[in-house]
């Protein structure tokens, strides 16, 4: 299959469970066939932060430009799990499901 | 990066996930129509900002009372608003119609021509911070969320929470802006700045909606008020 070398991710992102929040943006930018996708905090939780957060997620990627846009999912779903224990990240990774 | 940062960061190459661990699969969803909620507000918002090229900043009072049991809930629970339809309308008309439903929302385009809402009374004190300098490194410059962070991570933003009794929350994940030539992005550093004007710009770079919400009660560990600050919208590598 040939993807596009460079377009718009969209990451849909359900919340499974836990107390922490999620980044909930829009399509984002790529090129290069590179989409980076981030997972644990932005910045280093204070000390006295514990909790977790757990996600079902895809990715739509749209290709083309103005007038004539075209998108295709990315045919794997993943789970996406943080784990902070009083401000240190135990657990930060993406598996598929 | 210049800040202490701890990024996790999984690249997709090929469109393929590489990640590690092993998770339980059986999880229920316990917020699921109030993240379809949040999820539907946030892309109508950025609907609106690229169809009327006006940026679009929300601050909203969160009901942080409902805490699931002894765990502190970081989430700061956005609003129970269901956007109504808006088509045909724009800037901060297509606003209005957007929230007519909902209650205790305000909506204006202020002079620099950013439409801001605020769902219910919302504690801004914290925006109001003075910062000195605020260095972005390449990074920051190109991400909306890293530029945020980089923010949270000043010395007079940590100073201005401990005297106001707030707390950020841990704000996890989302897709990463590539940095390059041609791209939107920020100055390297900005001088003499309230954080407040630094949302402003990072709304006009990228059209927004920048995220601001609240709690209306201390229920962070050690009685802080809880707030969280993150950009919703779309990055699309293009002058917004």
């Amino acid at each position: 299959m040939t993807y596009s070398e460079k377009g718009w991710a969209e990451e849909h992102v359900e919340k499974i469970s836990g107390n922490l929040r999620l980044a909930t943006s829009g399509p984002e930018f790529f090129r290069n066939g590179d989409i980076i996708d981030r997972v644990g905090p932005l910045i280093r939780p204070g000390k006295d932060v514990s909790g977790d957060l757990v996600t079902r997620q895809t990715y739509r990627i749209y290709y083309g430009f103005p007038g004539e846009v075209h998108y295709y999912n990315i045919p794997q779903t993943f789970r996406q799990h943080t784990h902070i224990e009083n401000g240190n990240v135990t657990a930060a990774d993406v598996i598929p499901w | 990066m210049k800040i202490s940062q701890k990024l996790f960061c999984v690249v997709v190459s090929s469109f393929t996930l590489i990640g590690s661990g092993l998770l339980n699969a059986h999880s229920q969803s316990v917020d699921g129509a109030t993240e379809r909620q949040e999820n539907a507000v946030l892309q109508s918002l950025r609907e609106v900002a690229w169809a009327s090229h006006k940026p679009i900043q929300l601050y909203y009072c969160a009901d942080c009372t409902a805490t699931k049991g002894s765990m502190v809930d970081y989430s700061v629970p956005f609003p129970s608003i269901t956007p109504a339809h808006s088509e045909g309308q724009t800037g901060v008309s297509a606003v209005q119609q957007m929230f007519k439903n909902a209650p205790h929302v305000s909506i204006a385009e202020d002079s620099g021509g950013i439409i801001k809402i605020h769902v219910g009374k919302v504690a801004e004190e914290v925006l109001e911070t003075k910062l000195s300098v605020l260095a972005f490194d390449r990074d920051q410059q190109y991400d909306p969320n890293l530029a945020i962070a980089a923010i949270e991570n000043t010395r007079e933003m940590n100073a201005a929470m401990t005297s106001l009794g707030m707390a950020s929350v841990p704000i996890l994940g989302g897709l990463v802006a590539p940095r390059g030539r041609n791209l939107p992005h920020l100055p390297g550093s900005l001088r003499s700045v309230t954080v407040d004007q630094v949302l402003d710009l990072i709304a006009k770079t990228w059209g927004g909606p920048v995220v601001y919400g609240a709690c209306d009660a201390a229920t962070g560990k050690n009685g802080a008020k809880l707030f969280a600050l993150w950009y919703g919208g779309a990055v699309l590598g293009t002058r917004f």
